[in-house]
């Protein structure tokens, strides 16, 4: 019934009967499953799981057998599959994520190009070497996180999810909280580091003209 | 048009929604003389409920439920009980049947089984896309693979086949299991058939149970060009089971119970129809019904459904006439546009069949209700507001609307069919997905923007009309849409620009008449917002090339770090793909028509969320290859001539450092005469080499303290003690498979005892650093493919780390699997940035796997790691498994050249024996000694000595086993002798040739200038001064880094890279202050891999807000010689910091070296 689904848009009637659209307000950082942006098109990986990719092994091994190609060293380890598809073409692209113990790294993608015949060659993408080991357990309570992200994006700006990633930076990987937040129909991401707590990057998600 | 007639549960949604508003709504109404307005309670409902009371108090025929009760209606009172009990009454109704729901109906074994064949028969093409109905489990979508819509004239073989309705009937046929249809001959009848000029046809079936249609069930039937069905849509219901399909009462009585529910007396009798159908509640069940249409008015239509057994009224629709209609009105700019309109209570700015055309009956507002809108256009307005709630665009006239909205609805569904028609993309998220427009969004914006699901547009306010109005904005929003369910482009820095240029792109090729954005609806001059042919003239000067990229800091005030700004490149490039090669007279365009589609297929298939200009060169480049071969010249050219280049143009080669002066020494090991305790391992020697080498004199050859030495290559290196006494310490893997250490005063061949470093027994092969900061190690672990890396200068081991050394090659997947057990040899180069070593591979081959202990076929190959980069690269391409390469070792003073052992096992029957050298620049391989059969067994392990003149390498010898035996080089790796020369007379093996002596590695570059002056240079002018950059040291330098800490003023051109030894580098610096005003100063901060890390050069420059101040200033000072490199470094202090780092096993060395 309408009201009753949380939904990227739902409808209310109110007494004077006008149709009004209204955002849905998530509570604050109510779930990890929350959409994972940026996806190019992709499932989430959480929902990859029970995917069977065709061209993913072969993928793998076209990485392996080209080390150090796009920051690859350890594929198996360093990348999860997202997804794949075969063009107009014929030709076929996999697209992995890196994660970290099974966290998605923030921005670091890699898709290997199969050519007609089914042989993987090149990739394109990359991703970030991280040498130092991360505690991937969040230190930080997600509400704190989404408070600290509200205050940083401004007034009115209201916390709507909250999804884990490693956050590769200068100087060394972070374990961040990214917050999505959203004031009216404006929305940014804003990175919190789950040790320290502080803000480490906000992007826009609302990309305008001017 | 598509002017299907659409239809609304209307009774009940009002019960469901709001009944008591309904009445209090009627009420206040009735009590209000002014007319309805808005979506307040519309006309239509308000006949609905109360029918004929339009006029209070006014006796007229008109009908209520019946006369009687219409009589006593004189008071707004009683009006608005009988109103609130009409609608408790239909709510109560509706609630029974809600209470409880339908179950989800599983799909079954038998379909599963049905998709898995189906996937099966069209696995090369994709497989099929099936989805399932949760109520019944019947097949709702069923797409297979899509054939080239071709002609029938074009295509005589589809010609030759059936007529589609066979096609579609056999389709069906052979899908009954999938289909829940038990005959789907007998269970559909085709109620229409299209056929496009394409060959594409689709056909209408209405479900059917013993001739009697199921009310609202249909299948849609889809054929392509070759009469391939390629598409199945469907609402209908699984066979029914037992339904009794012959009715007990008459259509007149049916009828007359319909008009009864309506209140219609018969002596009144509308125009109606009767038909007798199978009426599916919401629930499923099925009911023999007559379904009666009454049209008691012009504009209202009811349909009732009264059971053929029973004669109840089970269900009735209102229809109020809601369908897509046609629309039109007058834009922003004053022209009129067609659109298509959705009509219910009044007219709405929704397409329902944009982008998916929907069967049956749809309700768009419904669906938008319900949060799962089926593929439709909204145009909603933020009534200036947030955007927190939004309302639809309405009108009481298809043909007069808000001209905001018709500028939204228009321009959404030109670039909707741009997209379409161009790219074949199937709306925004290209699944056809539903296109929702934001107009009137906040006060006066003058801004526009993407965020999902909405394209939101702002009225304008001193710098734009609102921005609905520009058909390349939204173009440039929706791409930001698209963008985001492609490639991913995150919004800040490079990346983010390439975002906004892809909106640009697009919004230019949507609005293809000219390369500018928003040009209809920009107030101030140049009356458009940016242009992709010329950056620089935009309402904001854009950068055009890269040596004008802006680094600007990741905040709003920064523009994400330049998203709007920097987008000028690629913009420009674009622009110069299509046309501006060739009207600028650079190269060849290729037109907007093959551009659009290189840069679609580059946002598509190559781009990744963090990608950069040079990755978007890369990735356009690579499309143009795939689709139009030979354009990729023009694409490269372009990107060329903005300065986007890529390395492919080769890096500077490094070149060879100065020798160090000193004695040289062999290490090498032996074995002792009288082995205690027998199989105890190597005693290591030391041979001092005179200078110029005589005969072998026994008395510069000593044996050392170190004995017990494992096979492998000891690791050595010098160093100047706290009282500048030249030491060399000599570290080896006992045979504990740990690391002891001896020393050694070069200059007498005098020891200090061995001692033992570490206790973990794990080693197995180690290299230490020239000037001892980094050491590498493998260890004795089989299952440990990695090298490790520990660096001295950082005694927390935080800059420790491993490198797992990959195969090499991969070559057959299925057949063959490559895996590295294990590196052995290690070796530094002299400016300890490179290890090289080689690596133990295994592939596993038909009926022998590298997983079965000793299975697989095993060969060497040679990497190297880069310290900086942490990379790894195998120095022999595409290695034959059939040829080992090994025991690599750098020259003493290049990185560029390396010896090795090489065993040529091609020719199985005459194995070929080598000791080579290679250079990595030329990739060329030299000679240096041809070896007998038995060459490799042991390995000749070559190793650089003198000044790079001299390799010395093991040849077998009867006697001894093996001795070292030199040839002449010169600083190429070009053996400048052919007869090896007998080194020392001994047994030896695994010598290592090392100079004592400690080098100090001067990267020392001078900048021709002190500090940079620009002088006065007007806001809308640039000034542009260069520097030249030399190294004048005795190593290569690299450049790591380059930032101005005033980006909004100063720029340059420099780039991170190679400055070889006796090279210069010339690169500018710009000064452009544009909005600036004042003296702005800043500082260009260089920063090398040198140890002395960074140069900084003072900038300044005076803004004035008028014409240019006519330059002035200059040059800066005179020359400045800074001295950035200087590594000569402290062994004393390395070498305490390299114990310190190996976790205590260390120290016990580094104690006893402390004390001296």
């Amino acid at each position: 019934m309408p009201g009753t689904q949380i939904l990227p848009f739902a409808v209310r009637r109110v007494a004077c009967f006008a149709l009004i659209l209204t955002l849905p307000l998530f509570p604050a950082c109510a779930s990890d499953s929350a959409l994972m942006r940026a996806n190019a098109g992709c499932p989430s990986i959480a929902q990859q799981q029970a995917a069977k990719p065709k061209y993913a092994a072969q993928a793998l091994a076209y990485l392996s057998a080209n080390p150090g190609e796009h920051g690859v060293t350890d594929p198996s380890k360093q990348l999860t599959f997202l997804c794949e598809n075969v063009d107009e073409l014929q030709q076929k692209h996999v697209r992995f994520q890196q994660t970290y113990d099974g966290i998605p790294v923030w921005g670091q993608q890699v898709i290997v190009h199969f050519d007609k015949q089914d042989q993987a060659t090149s990739a394109s993408g990359g991703i970030q070497s991280i040498t130092q080991k991360l505690v991937t357990k969040p230190k930080l309570d997600k509400s704190i996180a989404s408070t600290t992200a509200t205050k940083a994006a401004g007034e009115g700006w209201k916390a709507r999810d909250c999804v884990l990633y490693v956050y590769p930076q200068e100087g060394g990987a972070r374990l961040a909280h990214l917050v999505n937040v959203s004031k009216g129909l404006q929305r940014s991401m804003v990175f919190i580091d789950t040790e320290t707590g502080v803000v480490l990057n906000q992007i826009s998600a609302s990309p305008s003209t001017n | 048009m598509n002017k299907h007639r659409k239809q609304k549960i209307w009774v009940y949604a009002a019960a469901m929604i709001g009944a008591g508003y309904l009445a209090v709504a009627v009420a206040d109404d009735l009590l209000r003389p002014q007319p309805l307005s808005g979506l307040s309670l519309a006309p239509d409902q308000r006949a609905a409920s109360l029918n004929g009371l339009v006029q209070r108090g006014v006796k007229t025929e008109a009908s209520w439920h019946d006369k009687t009760k219409r009589a006593t209606l004189t008071s707004d009172a009683e009006f608005s009980r009988q109103a609130s009990a009409l609608a408790t009454k239909l709510r109560e109704r509706r609630a029974r049947q809600l209470a409880i729901p339908k179950p989800a109906t599983p799909i079954t074994g038998e379909q599963r089984a049905h998709v898995a064949a189906l996937n099966g028969a069209f696995h090369a093409a994709g497989g099929v896309e099936t989805h399932f109905a949760s109520e019944n489990g019947t097949v709702t979508y069923l797409a297979m693979p899509k054939k080239a819509a071709t002609s029938l004239k074009a295509n005589p073989a589809s010609a030759a086949k059936a007529q589609p309705q066979a096609v579609a009937k056999k389709f069906l046929a052979e899908n009954r299991a999938l289909l829940k249809l038990d005959d789907p001959d007998a269970e559909t009848q085709l109620t229409s058939e299209q056929m496009e000029n394409s060959g594409q046809s689709h056909l209408r079936f209405q479900q059917t149970y013993r001739g009697v249609p199921l009310f609202g069930k249909e299948l849609l039937v889809h054929l392509d060009g070759e009469r391939d069905v390629y598409l199945l849509q469907g609402r209908y219901e699984p066979t029914p089971k037992t339904i009794e399909t012959l009715p007990s009462i008459t259509p007149e009585a049916a009828t007359s119970a319909a008009f009864k529910d309506i209140g219609l007396g018969v002596y009144k009798l509308p125009a109606s129809t009767s038909a007798l159908v199978i009426h599916t509640s919401t629930r499923g069940d099925m009911k023999l019904s007559y379904k009666i249409v009454t049209t008691p008015r012009l504009d209202e239509r009811w349909i009732h459904f009264v059971d053929a057994k029973s004669g109840a009224v089970i269900d009735r629709i209102y229809d109020v006439q809601e369908a897509v209609v046609a629309g039109s009105g007058t834009d922003l700019n004053g022209q009129g546009r067609n659109f298509t309109a959705w009509q219910a209570d009044k007219f709405y700015l929704i397409d329902p069949n944009t982008p998916t055309s929907d069967a049956g009956s749809y309700d768009p507002i419904s669906a938008i209700n319900a949060g799962n809108p089926r593929g439709d256009t909204f145009i909603l307005t933020a009534k200036n507001l947030d955007g927190s709630n939004l309302d639809f665009v309405t009108s009481t006239s298809a043909n007069s609307w808000d001209a905001t909205g018709v500028s939204a609805a228009d321009n959404t569904r030109k670039v909707f069919d741009y997209y379409q028609t161009t790219h074949k993309r199937n709306s925004i998220d290209g699944k056809g997905g539903s296109l929702l427009a934001v107009i009137h969004f906040d006060s006066r914006l003058d801004n526009a923007f993407w965020s999902s699901p909405y394209m939101v547009y702002g009225d304008g306010d001193t710098t734009f009309k609102p921005l609905a109005g520009c058909l390349d904005v939204a173009g440039h929003e929706m791409t930001h849409g698209v963008v985001e369910n492609t490639a991913g482009l995150i919004y800040q820095n490079q990346s983010g620009a390439l975002n906004e240029s892809f909106a640009d792109i697009f919004g230019a090729m949507v609005d293809r008449d000219d390369w500018t954005l928003g040009e209809d609806c920009t107030k101030r001059s140049p009356f458009y917002l940016r242009n992709m042919a010329n950056p620089a003239l935009g309402l904001s000067r854009q950068p055009t090339k890269m040596s004008e990229y802006r680094q600007l800091p990741q905040t709003k005030d920064g523009d994400n770090g330049g998203v709007h700004v920097n987008s000028g490149i690629p913009n420009r490039a674009a622009y110069l793909i299509a046309e501006g090669l060739s009207v600028e007279g650079l190269g060849t365009s290729i037109r907007r028509e093959h551009t659009e589609r290189i840069f679609y297929r580059a946002l598509t298939t190559y781009l990744t969320q963090s990608s950069q200009f040079l990755d978007a060169r890369r990735a356009t480049i690579n499309a143009a290859k795939d689709l139009f071969p030979g354009e990729e010249v023009s694409v490269a050219r372009a990107w060329d001539v903005v300065e986007v280049t890529d390395n492919s143009n080769p890096a500077p080669a490094p070149t060879p450092t100065d020798p160090v002066a000193g004695n040289d020494l062999m290490i090498y090991l032996s074995l002792p005469v009288i082995p205690t305790p027998p199989g105890s391992g190597f005693d290591i020697f030391v041979q001092r080499l005179a200078n110029p080498l005589g005969a072998y004199n026994a008395a510069n050859d000593k044996q050392s303290t170190a004995t017990n030495s494992k096979h492998t290559r000891p690791a050595v290196f010098s160093f100047n003690d706290t009282a500048g006494k030249l030491l060399t310490d000599i570290l080896f893997v006992d045979g504990t498979n740990n690391i002891s250490a001896t020393e050694l005063d070069p200059a007498n061949l005098t020891f200090l005892p061995t001692d033992p470093i570490t206790n973990t027994g794990n080693f197995a092969s180690i290299a230490i650093s020239p000037e001892g900061r980094f050491f590498a190690y493998t260890t004795n672990d089989s299952t440990d493919n990695q090298i490790h890396f520990l660096d001295g200068n950082d005694d927390t081991g935080a800059s420790d780390f491993n490198i797992t050394v990959v195969p090499e090659n991969h070559q057959d997947t299925s057949t063959v699997q490559n895996t590295v057990l294990y590196a052995d040899a290690l070796h530094f180069d002299y400016s300890s940035r490179y290890v090289i070593f080689d690596a133990f591979n295994c592939a596993s081959v038909p009926g022998s796997q590298c997983s079965n202990p000793g299975g697989g076929f095993n060969y060497w190959s040679i990497g190297r790691v880069d310290l900086k980069t942490k990379q790894l690269l195998y120095l022999i391409p595409n290695q034959d498994p059939l040829v080992d390469t090994g025991n690599p070792v750098f020259a003493t003073n290049s990185q560029s050249i390396i010896a090795l052992d090489v065993a040529d096992r091609r020719d199985v029957a005459n194995p070929k024996y080598k000791v080579v050298t290679w250079d990595l620049e030329q990739q060329t391989e030299n000679l240096i000694h041809q070896l007998g059969s038995d060459g490799f067994s042991s390995g000749s392990r070559p190793s650089f000595w003198g000044n790079d003149d001299f390799i010395t390498f093991l040849l077998p010898d009867v006697a001894k086993g093996r001795k070292a035996f030199r040839i002449g080089v010169n600083n190429k790796g070009v053996a400048t002798t052919t007869t090896p020369l007998e080194l020392n007379p001994n047994a030896a093996t695994t010598p290592i040739m090392h100079r004592a002596g400690v080098r100090a590695l001067t990267g020392a570059l001078s900048l021709d200038v002190s500090r940079l002056d620009f002088g006065t240079v007007a806001q809308s002018d640039s000034k542009t001064l260069a520097i030249t950059l030399t190294n004048g040291g005795n190593s290569d330098v690299s450049i790591t880094g380059i930032n101005i800490d005033n980006a909004q003023a100063f720029q340059t051109n420099l780039t991170n890279g190679l400055i070889p030894r006796g090279t210069s580098a010339t690169f500018n610096v710009t000064f452009l202050p544009t909005g600036l005003v004042g003296t702005q100063i800043a500082t260009l901060r260089i920063t090398t891999d040198a140890q002395t890390a960074s140069v900084n050069v003072p900038l300044n420059g005076t803004a004035t807000g008028t014409t240019s101040g006519g330059g002035g200033g200059g040059g800066g000072g005179g020359g400045c010689t800074i001295a950035i490199g200087n590594s000569a470094v402290d062994y004393g202090l390395t070498i305490v910091l390299l114990l310190a780092m190996a976790g205590g096993l260390l120290r016990r060395f580094r104690s006893a070296r402390l004390q001296k």
